[in-house]
């Protein structure tokens, strides 16, 4: 049962112990997450491929299926909707039923919604693959894809909400207030976005707003936000104290969400001056909240982090996506402007938040959430693949984020100066940065892999625990 | 619920992370301030003052130049407005014979040098016997638009029929204060239509 | 905190603020924007794309060529310059200049007090003319306010020099250059002071940066130019080179740089982006843009999408481009970047003849 916290004095009599309520949320929370983990895997290969188009064209040419122009995108969307999303769903379930100790509301058709999710990305992706792209980052899935995936998400957090209005302990720890702003902010913007890019079109280069707008919003706020919440519940937890300046927290989400929105279209062309400056100066502005809710994190670690480092899987991911969130915001604030505008640099920044930020935090916190859900263990079977996936994920990380910068520096030298010759600079020149991010969505691929397998042996020994007995 | 052996238990494995009391620090906000103010620094000197039409800073592009002359603005306008003679007098400008409507294409009373017997036409109308291009016709139909079009308006029509070269017409434009100066002349003569033996005395 | 309404509200109040900030403002500024006449013309920009380059826009969203091409134009600087066009009209004009060509005594005062490094030479009073009352004392006049020039120099420091270059000689062919790359400013108040002795001067442009230095357009591109796309396909990472002003571009400024070898440019433009498409390792052996070979077909198309066929380098056979080849090609070469508009104006001589209808096109010789 709950040990005494200072405030649940009502909760006690009326919550569902632990166990309780990760039983009700065994079915959606595996789903979602070995479909996500799944879409991680295909995601990473399909990214993979494109890269090896980068700096050898025949590679794979001749069917236009998987032209790079059409397999980039199906990457991105694929990891983005597929494993992003998906695996942010799962975290969000979890932490409502767990922070708000209740049973979640509807295992089953929340299970339905993400089979229907499941089923609008692949038609999306293969959409995409067909040709049927939109043409706007971030939102590639053609409508008939769009629609059926906006419809399983309504559900999806309409179930996420009601569990959370039947909450037992009232007090929404900082994790909910991400998740709660996560979950409300992604169909506005979806709906915004979309209406305004597949519905009723604005004319010229609003769309590119528009789109642009879209996308600091779901990385930034969605699923920094959802890499924020998961952060917030382990550390804590896995220090085994309590949060050290949950002010200072407050301060930095309600920050977060202020600003958080404003930032990422310094680099768009053609559209007058203002909105890149305003953007820009929201990418710098953005740092105070972000440092403020580090620091909070850090106040409440401080002094035992190498103990849980050598000691805890998950705090090993979350530290390295913690790390990440740092450096991805001061890269964007120095770096985003005008220099290394139009180059790999730019849109690195997509992979780096998608994959390294929510992607660690998310494979940390399923390191932990899959074998509670499972064997009852707090850690999966097997500590070797659960290190092979740490160690593949980080150095994907470093392979996809360095090789697209240092590309990016080479691009960024061409576009600066007209004596610099595109073919030899521009192309050639970073053909070798390219084959370091191939070696990066490799190292992702195995990560992917590695937590997969250990999934299937967490579910096989918890099979084998409650064999014969009805679940 | 089994223990994963090697490591030990971890103490609370089901207590939930808790908040302490109270915290809250003004540093970020005071960061934010400072950050703050960088930014609107930065939005001043490169924002270009929020205009849709600049683009970089610094690069100031001139007022554009006046888009056209005015005797093209002119016709422009009057090629719109000449609907409302268009029906008598056709689209085409060659007007009817059979129905006793004068042709404005070709016509001496159009493109005569000075517009002021035009300008008088079309404020006050014309009716009586009058020769164009060597026909007569004689029709009390048409109508005055000395109060249903302004000077503007009947400059700019007036400009398209002695300037349509479709027409075969290439006399210049007029300008909205001939108009205008002719108006205040002929007021008192307002609602009274023009013979074509009246308005020979006009130059 | 207990409230989830509360959170709900905070979000939707802050994701309220940078929607109208970064989605309603650019609409209600940009929004309006259309297809209008350019000024000083009844050019309407950017033109409706002709039914073969619409329908290539779609093959190029469907291929996905905006991954790797961006179709937008830089500049990093602009300067301004002051043309002489015409000496001025009657009024400010005198007979009596070399070849009996009119003079335009103000303007003589005007250019050098726009240009303090040339000389004003003195305009002797041609005999002819010594006997006309109306003309003879503007000589007079103009000696004196030249002599008064003079001294005015030397209070204000600036030294002239007393031979070399005239503005007599500058004002003598025209269009005559008088200043160049100055700032606006500069630029205006030459305007403004060669207008008021009567001439016609007008303002010129001089865009920079390394986009223009390229070859890839004569100035930056600018919302209005989008107007007619959608979806907008801006592009966002060059990993091939930007295609915004592709269908003017002259061959030297490509990637690969080629010359034409025919009097045909407009065809030899056409197939050689046609060869692109099929096998652009053909024409560029760096090149990393994948082969759309798919596009064309070995045997003949039917009568329909019948047309010519390619002849590919390196290869016995012509090969048949399909619709979609030619769709995406006729769209290609609707792409310019060098057409002077409001917001993003263009040095008048570097101005490429408009592009034929119906999918092919003259490029610009430089």
């Amino acid at each position: 049962m709950t040990t005494a916290q200072p405030s649940s004095q009502t909760a006690c009599a009326t919550a569902p112990s632990a166990a309780q309520v990760e039983a009700s949320c065994r079915l959606p929370v595996l789903f979602l997450a070995f479909s996500g983990a799944a879409w991680l895997c295909a995601g990473a290969v399909l990214a993979l491929l494109a890269s090896v188009q980068l700096y050898n064209p025949a590679f794979m040419e001749g069917c236009p299926w998987v032209t790079y122009g059409r397999l980039r995108p199906a990457a991105v969307n694929a990891l983005a909707y597929g494993f992003a999303l998906q695996s942010s769903f799962a975290l969000a379930l979890w932490l409502i039923a767990r922070l708000g100790r209740v049973e979640l509301s509807a295992p089953l058709g929340l299970t339905i919604a993400a089979k229907f999710w499941n089923v609008a990305v692949t038609v999306g992706v293969f959409g995409i693959l067909a040709g049927d792209a939109t043409g706007f980052d971030l939102l590639e899935f053609p409508l008939y894809a769009a629609l059926p995936l906006f419809a399983s998400y309504a559900c999806l957090a309409a179930w996420a909400l009601v569990t959370l209005h039947q909450r037992t302990e009232r007090e929404l720890y900082v994790s909910l207030w991400f998740v709660v702003a996560a979950l409300l902010w992604f169909p506005w913007t979806l709906s915004t976005a979309q209406g305004l890019l597949l519905g009723w079109r604005p004319t010229g280069v609003v769309q590119a707003i528009v789109a642009g707008w879209f996308g600091q919003n779901l990385l930034q706020l969605v699923l920094t936000g959802s890499a924020l919440a998961v952060l917030f519940y382990f550390v804590p937890k896995t220090v085994n104290r309590p949060l050290a300046n949950p002010g200072l927290a407050r301060a930095g989400f309600w920050l977060l969400l202020l600003i958080g929105g404003w930032g990422g279209l310094a680099q768009l062309a053609a559209v007058p001056a203002w909105i890149p400056a305003v953007s820009g100066a929201a990418n710098f502005l953005v740092i105070v909240p972000v440092l403020a809710l580090l620091v909070s994190l850090w106040q409440t670690a401080e002094g035992k982090i190498a103990e849980s480092w050598k000691e805890n899987a998950t705090f090993r991911f979350l530290l390295v996506a913690a790390i990440l969130l740092l450096g991805v915001t001061l890269r964007t604030a120095f770096l985003g402007g005008a220099s290394m505008q139009f180059t790999f640099f730019a849109a690195a920044r997509t992979d780096i938040v998608l994959l390294g930020v929510f992607g660690l935090a998310a494979l940390g916190a399923l390191h932990h959430i899959v074998p509670r859900l499972t064997t009852g263990d707090d850690e999966l079977p097997s500590s070797g693949l659960a290190d092979l996936a740490f160690w593949a994920a980080v150095l994907g990380m470093l392979g996809v984020g360095v090789g697209f910068s240092l590309a990016g520096f080479g691009q960024g030298a061409v576009n600066a100066s007209a004596s610099k010759d595109f073919l030899k600079d521009g192309v050639t020149g970073i053909a070798g940065n390219l084959k370091l991010v191939t070696a990066g969505y490799a190292a992702l691929t195995v990560a992917a892999l590695a937590f997969l397998a250990n999934f299937g042996l967490a579910v096989r020994r918890c099979c084998a625990n409650c064999c014969g007995g009805a679940r | 619920m089994s223990q994963n052996k090697s490591k030990p238990a971890p103490q609370n494995a089901d207590a939930e992370p808790t908040m302490a009391a109270g915290g809250g620090s003004a540093w970020p906000f005071v960061l934010l301030g400072v950050v703050l103010f960088g930014c609107f620094l930065h939005v001043e000197n490169s924002g270009g003052a929020f205009r849709a039409d600049v683009y970089q800073v610094g690069v100031k592009v001139p007022p554009p130049m006046p888009n056209e002359p005015e005797e093209v603005k002119l016709y422009k306008a009057g090629a719109q407005l000449y609907a409302a003679c268009a029906g008598c007098h056709q689209p085409s400008g060659l007007g009817s014979d059979a129905l006793n409507f004068p042709p404005l294409a070709g016509s001496e009373w159009v493109t005569r040098e000075k517009p002021d017997r035009l300008i008088r036409i079309i404020l006050d109308a014309i009716e009586g016997p009058i020769t164009v291009k060597g026909k007569t016709y004689d029709n009390a139909a048409m109508t005055p638009f000395r109060g249903a079009l302004n000077e503007s308006q009947i400059a700019a029509i007036a400009t398209y029929i002695r300037g349509n070269k479709d027409w075969g017409n290439s006399a210049g434009h007029v300008t909205p204060a001939q108009v205008k100066a002719v108006m205040e002349a002929t007021s008192k003569s307002a609602g009274t239509k023009w013979r074509a033996t009246s308005l020979e005395t006009v130059p | 905190m207990k409230y989830g309404p509360i959170l709900g509200a905070g979000a939707m109040f802050s994701l309220a603020c940078s929607w109208a900030a970064l989605v309603m403002a650019p609409q209600i500024q940009l929004g309006s924007l259309a297809p209008a006449a350019l000024p000083n013309s009844t050019e309407i920009y950017p033109p409706a794309r002709p039914g073969l380059a619409a329908q290539g826009a779609e093959v190029y969203r469907s291929l996905g060529c905006a991954q790797c091409h961006t179709r937008a134009v830089r500049q990093t600087q602009a300067l301004y310059g002051v043309r002489l066009n015409e000496l001025g009209g009657p009024a400010s004009l005198v007979p009596g200049g070399a070849d009996g060509k009119p003079l335009n005594l103000d303007l003589l005062l005007a250019l050098a007090a726009v240009r303090h490094d040339l000389a004003i030479a003195p305009v002797p009073l041609p005999p002819a003319l010594a006997g006309d009352t109306n003309v003879a004392p503007k000589f007079g006049l103009f000696e004196t306010n030249r002599a008064i020039l003079l001294r005015n120099d030397v209070k204000s420091g600036i030294t002239r020099p007393s031979s070399g270059p005239t503005v007599n000689e500058l004002a003598a062919k025209l269009p005559a250059t008088i200043l160049e790359k100055v700032s606006v400013e500069e630029g205006e108040r030459g305007v403004k002071f060669l207008s008021d002795a009567g001439a016609k001067a007008e303002l010129t442009f001089y865009n920079f940066g390394p986009d223009l230095d390229r070859g890839w357009g004569a100035r930056r591109t600018v919302a209005q130019d989008y107007v007619n796309d959608s979806p907008v396909l801006l592009g966002g990472v060059r990993v091939g080179p930007d295609l915004a002003g592709l269908g003017t571009r002259a061959p030297e400024k490509f990637a690969a740089p080629w010359k034409y070898a025919s009097t045909n440019t407009a065809a030899e433009f056409e197939q050689h982006l046609l060869v692109h498409l099929y096998n652009p390792r053909l024409l560029a052996k760096e090149s990393i843009c994948p082969s759309a070979g798919y596009l064309f077909d070995k045997q003949k198309p039917e009568v329909r999408f019948a047309g010519e066929p390619l002849a590919v380098p390196g290869k016995d056979t012509p090969v048949f481009p399909k619709h979609e080849a030619r769709a995406l090609v006729a769209y290609l070469l609707t792409q310019r970047a060098d057409v002077g508009v409001a917001d993003a104006p263009v040095p008048a001589v570097a101005k490429a003849p408009a592009p034929k209808t119906a999918g092919t096109n003259a490029p610009a010789k430089p």
